[in-house]
Formats: C-alpha cells, sequence, structure tokens
C-alpha cells in the first residue's frame, strides 16, 4: 500500500480531493465562529450606540500598553504560524516545529499578559461578577461595558488556548515525521484557525481599548 | 535566509500590520471626535483583510473556498443588518 493511500479516507477518490475537503471544512467552521463572535460585537455596538460616554470613559480602565503589547504579540505569532505552513509544504521538519514552537511559546506569552491584566482588574474590583465587589466610580451602565470586556476577552483567551493545545498535540506528532503530505494537511488547517484567532482580537482590540472618550 | 527570501511577502505583510497597529493606536491621539470611531474601524477591517488574503492565503484558495469565507460574512452581514430593525422600529 503507497504511503499516499494509508492516509487517504475511503470516502475520497484522491489526497487532493481530501485535502480540499478538509479546507472547507475548516473555513465552514470559521463562519460558525464568525457569527458567535459576530453576536456578542453586535450586543457591544449596540450597547455603545446606546450610551457612548459612558463606554468610552469605562474604555480608560483598560490597560492600553499591555493590550498594544499583546496586539503585537499575537501578530507576530501569526506570521510564524504561518510562516511553518510554507515550511511543512518544503518538507522541512526543523525549521517546521521550530516555527510551531515560536507560535506556541508567543501565544503562551499572550495569555500570561492576558493573566496580568484580569489580575490588575480584578485588584482594582473592576470584575461585574456576583459576590464580587464592583468598585468602577462611575454610571452603574458602565458594568455592561465590563461584562463585555470580559465576556469577549474570555472567549477569545479560550479560543488561542485551544489551538495552543492542538499546536502542541501537532508538535508531538509531528516529531515522528511519519507521513508528512497529512501532517502538512494538518499544520495548514490549523494555521487557518490560528489566523482567524488574529482578525478576532484585532476586532476585540479596536472596539474595547481604542474607542475611548 | 533563502526560506524567509521565498516568503517576502509574508513578511511585508506582517510590516504592514504592525504598521498599521501603531496608526490605529496613534489615532487615539487625533481630534476628530466620533470620526475618529470610523478610522479606528476602518483600519481594523484593512487588518483583517490583509490576515485573511495573505496569512490565511484567501488570494490563492479556489472558487469554492471563497465562497464559504464570504458565506459567513453574508450570514454576519444579515445578522448586523436585521438587528437594528428592533431599535429602528420601536
Amino acid at each position: 500500500m503507497s504511503t499516499e493511500r494509508q492516509y487517504l479516507a475511503e470516502q475520497f477518490d484522491d489526497v487532493g480531493q481530501q485535502r480540499h475537503a478538509d479546507f472547507l471544512g475548516m473555513w465552514l467552521f470559521l463562519a460558525t465562529e464568525l457569527l458567535l463572535f459576530g453576536g456578542v460585537f453586535m450586543g457591544f455596538a449596540v450597547n455603545r450606540w446606546l450610551h457612548p460616554q459612558i463606554f468610552g470613559d469605562a474604555a480608560h480602565e483598560l490597560d492600553l500598553m499591555l493590550g498594544s503589547i499583546n496586539t503585537a504579540i499575537l501578530l507576530i505569532s501569526g506570521l510564524t504560524m504561518a510562516l511553518a505552513e510554507r515550511a511543512v509544504a518544503l518538507r522541512r521538519k526543523r525549521l517546521t516545529l521550530a516555527l510551531m514552537g515560536a507560535t506556541l511559546a508567543l501565544g503562551v506569552v499572550f495569555l500570561a499578559i492576558k493573566g496580568m491584566e484580569y489580575h490588575k482588574e480584578y485588584s482594582e474590583q473592576l470584575l461585574p461578577m456576583t459576590g464580587l465587589v464592583f468598585a468602577y466610580d462611575g454610571p452603574a451602565e458602565a458594568q455592561m461595558f465590563f461584562n463585555f470586556y470580559f465576556v469577549l476577552t474570555f472567549m477569545h483567551a479560550l479560543h488561542m488556548a485551544i489551538g495552543l493545545a492542538i499546536i502542541a498535540v501537532l508538535m508531538v506528532i509531528g516529531r515522528g515525521w511519519k507521513l508528512p503530505d497529512r501532517f502538512d494537511r494538518q499544520v495548514r488547517v490549523v494555521g487557518l484557525y490560528w489566523a482567524f484567532v488574529d482578525i478576532v482580537w484585532v476586532f476585540v482590540f479596536t472596539s474595547l481599548y481604542l474607542l475611548r472618550s | 535566509m533563502t526560506f524567509l527570501r521565498s516568503n517576502l511577502l509574508l513578511i511585508v505583510a506582517f510590516i504592514v500590520l504592525e504598521a498599521l497597529l501603531g496608526a490605529n493606536i496613534a489615532i487615539l491621539t487625533l481630534p476628530l471626535g466620533e470620526f475618529r470611531i470610523l478610522l479606528h474601524l476602518g483600519t481594523a477591517v484593512v487588518m483583517a483583510v490583509v490576515v485573511a488574503a495573505i496569512f490565511m492565503d484567501l488570494r490563492h484558495a479556489g472558487a469554492m473556498m471563497r465562497l464559504f469565507a464570504l458565506g459567513g460574512l453574508m450570514w454576519l452581514a444579515f445578522m448586523w443588518l436585521l438587528f437594528p430593525v428592533d431599535y429602528l422600529t420601536r
């Protein structure tokens, strides 16, 4: 049995068709993700439209410096992941794994900085949660801003954590380099997901950190 | 080095993205009133297009793949266009 046949699922005629189906599946999944995040962004937009001054003032409580650094880091990780996709296409094992490792490390740094931000906001009593004191010095409607902030950033962080876990598993699989064609396809599919996570963050950062009064 | 040279477009796209990020932050200092919001969101849209076209390689994708990507945007547009109807018709 040829190497190609070994990883070709029976419902496909050839590897090209299987590869095409994989990419289409990921794009379809990303479309559903777009609607998930789009719904929350829509809620944010409506509330910001209803209370522009309150939302604009509340945004000043977020750490613009840390948010900006995190955005820059995520864009670098987007580059390393895209380069990893090109490296695996050239069947360069060590380079592929190194670039995926860099993506993984940058993602972890992003989440660590996000954790620092959450801790800062917790210390400043800005978490609008039951059982915690919400001590923001402003109108009650500002609580909605912080609700959106924590929901959007947590949803994004969760997606990042899932992406990082998949990249880590792929790196373990990739060390063996037994089926490079299959690995190539898997890296490309994860690369699509990672770039989508980048795009979502660009809008999270812009909406929450930059639309300040 | 050859690898980076052969992927120059990705490097350029990355530099453009970081520059757009810097520009988006710099817009904060401009006294443009509500117009500033449009500039911020416009810059974010350009960044998203760069990531989709180059990092996600949508520019080389086949017709079906582009259709799927556009389909997501279409359903998002339906949601965004129909939701305000509730507020506008009260």
